[in-house]
């Protein structure tokens, strides 16, 4: 594997990280379990680290962009799966503005 | 509900706060605060998402994350915005309100 998809890796292992400590937030029900709460925190902190990892081979602007898009999708994508939470036709497409402004505002 | 819109906030401003400390301070002392702050804000973010659909807490979260930092490289750092940043920004804001639309209410109540 090249050293670019390598830290390509890196940033989408982040996102998936990032996705797992939202989840697992949701999980803790407001921190009353603590365990959950926990593992959200180091998972949330792993996702970091991940992308400080990824940064060393590609830009911050990709690296971010990858983050961002396996985040917000991943999560209302599990969000609807694991925890029937549904959003309209909108709801998506505001998804889609966001993940646009996380792209415009990092590469600008 | 409103209580959980108040933790999302709350989280929303520790995140900020972590990522200006890394900014503004030099890269060990940033990182620590930045880590330090990232966790503090998921403790709230898991208040938040109680009743807000982490769906629409996270994209929230994320896009008026990036959009308050380049709102504070601008007050903070003497930052001028580009044509590209004016666009991010109404973006992110345009996009914060239809997700916000796209929830389906429980028709429940809260859990």
């Amino acid at each position: 594997m090249s050293m670019s998809s390598f830290s390509f890796a890196f940033a989408v292992l982040a996102g998936i990280f990032d996705v797992a400590a939202n989840l697992a937030s949701t999980k803790s029900n407001g921190f009353s379990h603590r365990g959950w709460g926990a593992i959200s925190i180091v998972l949330v902190l792993a996702a970091f680290a991940l992308l400080a990892e990824a940064v060393k081979g590609m830009e911050l602007a990709i690296a971010y962009a990858v983050l961002g898009a396996t985040g917000i999708f991943g999560t209302a994508i599990s969000g609807r799966l694991l925890f029937g939470q549904r959003l309209k036709p909108v709801g998506w497409i505001g998804l889609c503005l966001v993940f646009g402004a996380v792209l415009v505002l990092h590469t600008a | 509900m409103r209580l959980a819109w108040f933790f999302l906030v709350l989280a929303i401003a520790t995140e900020i706060a972590g990522l200006t400390a890394l900014k503004a301070a030099g890269a060990y002392v940033g990182h620590a605060v930045m880590y330090g702050s990232i966790a503090l804000s998921y403790v709230f973010l898991a208040r938040a998402v109680k009743t807000i659909p982490v769906g629409v807490a996270y994209a929230i979260w994320e896009g008026s994350g990036v959009a308050l930092i380049t709102l504070v490289s601008v007050l903070v750092f003497d930052h001028v915005l580009t044509g590209r940043e004016m666009l991010g920004l109404s973006m992110a804001v345009a996009g914060i309100l239809l997700v916000n639309a796209g929830k389906v209410q429980d028709e429940e109540g809260e859990r």
